[in-house]
């Protein structure tokens, strides 16, 4: 009941969003923003009385179009727990198929235990009620006596570094090629930069990964070859995720940066008298970030897939290993706990990315 | 070619032989093409010409700010007499905004959208000299001088919250903050409706006579030329073809194309109903070197000599003009009040 | 004669004149040429195992060397060019055909209907839509390995967003445009203004997108397969395969190098043609 309840009002706010009236946007807005703070609260009442606080403040000062985006953040990630749980169930096999006596009754014993229904929508309700009134993202159906949050707990600070510094590296050394290329164009630097961004989005990053892992860890030595132990054992891994996200920034910044050299108001700076330096760092500069920030979120959720990837190939203990072992072995709890994670991400870089952008160019604040 | 080329002493600014070219898909095209004239100190001089005669891009090329793959080809700019290319970029750097600052056509583009009005003024004042607090004083000063009421509240506004009177007044101010001795003015009031026109004209002429700012105003309308300006040159083809005093050029051309621009603008006391006079053909493909007079195909006063070769820029009495019909003929045309 | 003959011969000469583009066409066509004839002209079959001939460096009867179970490499590398060019064209025609017909309905009906379609669009955008196509592959894993079906299916849902995306901003440009009211009063009805109107002159971005997504699903099936979910016998296995003997005692380079060559060059040469298409396309978007 819970479950359904809960799919059908996510999706009717989905899909009244666009028609919803600004009052009714900054209350769902605060409200779902507060939300997450209720449920990670250790202490019940604190937490609602925090959560209502926030809720009141998001909702008097935050822009309108950052309260529409946390408007349907929630019911968007409702309905994603609850599509990954439909295809799970959808898929041949269960969690208990493959216990060693694969009897109905102790089948059914065992659901009863672990809360898992024959129904998706029933285990959704399940899931949904125990993750919002006790914050609890339930326990491995797979591996014995662990919690999926003690599971999930070490490999995101694994992951989120690898994520973090791959998104870092792949902007800072994305935005240097491409506006440097941009400043001497048809040079032999600018066929260069260019030269080596397409080749970095046309090889798989798996390819580039053993590429520098032949090359830095087995031929020179001065990496580790896999595994982790340390911020060292992430250079390579955050290398190769960059790599591609890097070329790609690298384009756009450049045309970003080609476009606005030819506007009127770049000649005006000139005109002013200022030197070249200043007229690229206070005039220009804007016009290769703008299409690079826009960029960024999608940046970072293939950042986050590619990590997939990378992680396996470098054995790197992160979010992916888990979802994969997840998968496999239909360990239900621990799949939606990755997915949550993974989703919530986006949507936090998102909106990262529409205040970055806002700030950047004034003229998009006050639409809308 | 200017027929008298050593420098007057109280010059500001002369422009010898100035070639300007774009490359094209059928060649370069010559948009400036030995273009010479002299700007005094504290002159007002008006640069007239249509679309296209290379109005523009000659103003771009005093501070080289030519767009490539446009380039300057040729000639002298002496600054107060000295040759500003003689020490290359830098020549042209130290002009920029110090000594020749410029106001362009466009005020909505020729603000930076991501900065702030007051921002992008003390930008330029800064570049005087002036600490942080004094520069956005100064440029506070400055928008009230130029009419922007509120200027503090202003000095904050984005650049697409201001009209666009608004916008040019606050260009006027952000180039008079660099304290210029020359301002160049290319067509600045094109853009706006009749009657912001005449305020920001009106408030030109009074920045121009309290700060005895020299100015090259660049128009294509003739009766804004005629009311500000000193002197007018006016421009065809991409050289000058005649220059004079602004009230003798306007009641007595002596060039048949200025003469035929004049009969152009209707009189306001002319017979209703006539029919609007314009000049025949177009204006000349400015691939090669011209070999001829460029207006001749165009001129009614064409004679078989204006084919053989390129009129000089004759210079006398106080005035130039590239034609060689006597001056008598010309004069004999109705004259204008 | 229809309405768009003009520009594309314009954008035809441009495409022409461009280096790269022409370069990357060339190559493409002769990638291609190889993986359709390749194998039937050589003779070597992809599949045959030879257990003596493992690991075999390049040589005068195998060039590329062969594989840990013996199979010529060449012909594996050629017939999984087919594979990986099918993935990719099938894929990117998916994403086509829903992308654009969505985008299009989207964009000539405006108003709610239109706000609608794209909550839709941007609600997908937001999912971690490889995490779902991962997901869908690790879970049929078990009875649809190798089978390339979901994979297209797979692969195409996740590109058609932006080609929807795309379709829509160009109709809903288009729509306002005089040539479309002179239809309408002509009494031309939607799918007829839609077809022979709107759409032939939105194509422009349409097919520069899609010569862009073409390496992006063939990259995202190496994914698959380096994870082990790909298509039976394509590039990306075959990369895949070579990156997993990767090791510091023995190196088997051939296993790696050929198909990350043949992958790349493809991938190169389509970027090339795409950038190329979009430059002939709109010049204004070059220096």
């Amino acid at each position: 009941m819970t479950g359904a309840v809960a799919v059908s009002l996510a999706a009717a706010i989905l899909l009244a969003a666009p028609f919803l009236p600004p009052a009714a946007l900054r209350a769902l807005g605060g409200l779902f923003l507060a939300a997450p703070l209720f449920v990670l609260a250790p202490d019940r009442r604190l937490g609602a009385l925090a959560a209502a606080l926030l809720a009141a403040a998001a909702a008097r000062w935050l822009p309108l179009r950052v309260l529409r985006r946390l408007t349907w953040l929630l019911p968007s990630l409702v309905l994603l727990v609850f599509v990954t749980t439909g295809l799970m169930y959808l898929a041949p096999g269960n969690p208990f198929a493959n216990e060693r006596v694969a009897s109905p009754q102790v089948e059914a014993a065992l659901r009863a235990q672990y809360g898992v229904p024959r129904s998706a929508v029933e285990f959704f309700g399940v899931y949904t009620r125990r993750l919002v009134l006790e914050g609890s993202l339930g326990p491995s159906l797979k591996v014995q006596g662990r919690g999926v949050a003690d599971l999930l707990g070490p490999a995101i600070p694994v992951s989120l570094g690898l994520g973090l510094l791959a998104l870092g590296l792949a902007v800072g050394a994305g935005l240097a090629l491409g506006v440097a290329a941009a400043l001497r164009p048809r040079s032999w630097l600018d066929h260069a930069a260019m030269g080596i961004a397409l080749l970095g989005i046309s090889l798989p990053n798996f390819v580039i990964g053993a590429g520098l892992m032949v090359l830095f860890a087995l031929e020179l030595g001065w990496l580790p070859v896999a595994g982790f132990a340390g911020p060292r054992h992430l250079v390579l891994p955050a290398l190769t995720l960059a790599a591609p996200y890097a070329a790609y920034v690298a384009r756009l910044a450049r045309a970003g940066m080609l476009e606005v050299l030819q506007q009127d108001f770049v000649r005006t700076a000139r005109a002013k008298g200022l030197s070249e330096r200043a007229v690229i760092q206070n005039h220009a500069l804007r016009g290769a970030l703008l299409p690079v920030i826009s960029f960024l979120a999608p940046a970072a959720a293939g950042i986050l897939t590619g990590s997939f990837v990378v992680e396996t190939l470098f054995g790197i203990p992160g979010m992916g290993q888990w979802f994969v072992k997840g998968a496999i072995n239909r360990d239900y709890s621990l799949v939606l706990g990755t997915a949550l994670f993974y989703a919530a991400l986006v949507a936090a870089l998102n909106l990262l990315a529409d205040l970055l952008y806002a700030w950047l160019d004034p003229r998009v604040r006050e639409t809308r | 070619m200017s027929a008298g080329s050593a420098p007057a002493a109280s010059s500001l600014l002369e422009v010898q032989d100035l070639s300007v070219r774009f490359p094209g898909e059928a060649g370069e095209l010559r948009a400036v093409d030995g273009l010479s004239f002299r700007l005094a100190r504290g002159e007002v001089l008006g640069l007239v010409g249509e679309s296209g005669c290379g109005k523009s891009a000659a103003a771009l090329a005093l501070v080289d700010l030519v767009a490539p793959p446009g380039r300057r080809a040729g000639g002298r700019i002496l600054w107060e007499g000295v040759d500003v290319a003689a020490e290359g970029a830098r020549g042209f750097r130290a002009l920029r905004g110090r000594r020749i600052a410029m106001v362009f056509q466009d005020p909505m583009t020729s603000l930076n959208p991501y900065l702030r009005v007051g921002e992008q003024l003390a930008e330029a004042a800064r570049l005087r000299g002036a600490g942080r607090r004094a520069a956005r004083a100064r440029a506070e000063e400055l928008l009230e001088r130029v009419g922007i009421g509120d200027a503090a509240r202003q000095l904050r506004a984005w650049p697409h919250e201001l009209s666009g009177g608004q916008r040019q007044r606050a260009m006027l101010a952000m180039a008079l903050l660099g304290e210029p001795e020359l301002l160049v003015a290319d067509e600045p009031t094109t853009a706006l409706d009749v009657t912001t026109q005449a305020r920001i004209l009106a408030l030109l002429r009074e920045l121009q006579r309290e700060r005895g700012l020299a100015v090259l105003f660049i128009t294509h309308d003739l009766a804004v030329a005629a009311g500000l300006c000193d002197r007018v040159a006016v421009m065809y083809a991409g050289r000058i073809v005649e220059e004079a005093s602004a009230a003798a050029l306007f009641t007595r051309p002596l060039h048949p194309y200025t003469e035929a621009l004049l009969a152009c603008s209707p009189p306001m006391d002319g017979p209703r109903g006539a029919r609007l006079r314009s000049i025949e053909g177009l204006p000349p493909r400015l691939l090669a070197a011209a070999r001829a007079c460029t207006f001749a195909p165009r001129c009614p006063r064409a004679r078989p000599a204006c084919h053989e070769g390129e009129p000089l820029l004759e210079e006398r009495g106080g005035r130039s003009r590239r034609c060689i019909a006597p001056e008598a003929e010309l004069a004999e045309a109705a004259p204008r009040g | 004669m229809s309405a768009g003959a003009g520009p594309f011969a314009e954008a035809l000469a441009r495409l022409r004149r461009d280096p790269g583009a022409l370069a990357g066409a060339a190559l493409l066509a002769a990638i291609a040429a190889a993986c359709a004839f390749g194998p039937w002209l050589l003779g070597q079959d992809p599949l045959a195992t030879a257990p003596a001939l493992r690991h075999q460096p390049p040589s005068a009867a195998h060039w590329f060397g062969t594989d840990a179970l013996g199979r010529d490499l060449l012909a594996r590398v050629l017939v999984g060019g087919r594979t990986s060019l099918a993935v990719g064209l099938a894929a990117t025609a998916v994403s086509v055909g829903i992308g654009t017909l969505y985008g299009a309905v989207a964009g000539l009906y405006g108003g709610r209907i239109d706000e609608l379609l794209m909550r839709v669009v941007d609600f997908l955008y937001g999912v971690p839509y490889m995490f779902l196509v991962i997901l869908i592959m690790l879970l049929f894993a078990d009875t649809a390995r190798g089978e390339p079906l979901p994979v297209f299916v797979a692969l195409g849902l996740v590109q058609w967003l932006t080609m929807a995306r795309i379709v829509r901003g160009q109709v809903l440009s288009l729509r306002e445009r005089e040539f479309v009211l002179a239809a309408r009063v002509a009494g031309a009805g939607d799918a007829r203004i839609l077809l022979r109107h709107l759409l032939p002159n939105a194509l422009g971005p349409v097919v520069v997108y899609a010569t862009l997504t073409v390496p992006a699903v063939i990259l995202l099936e190496s994914f698959l397969s380096f994870l082990g979910l790909g298509v039976a016998l394509s590039w990306g296995e075959l990369v895949a395969e070579g990156v997993s003997v990767v090791n510091p005692v023995r190196s088997y380079w051939w296993l790696l190098a050929f198909p990350s060559g043949f992958l790349a060059a493809t991938l190169l040469a389509l970027n090339f043609l795409g950038d190329g298409l979009r430059d002939a396309l709109d010049p204004r978007s070059t220096p």
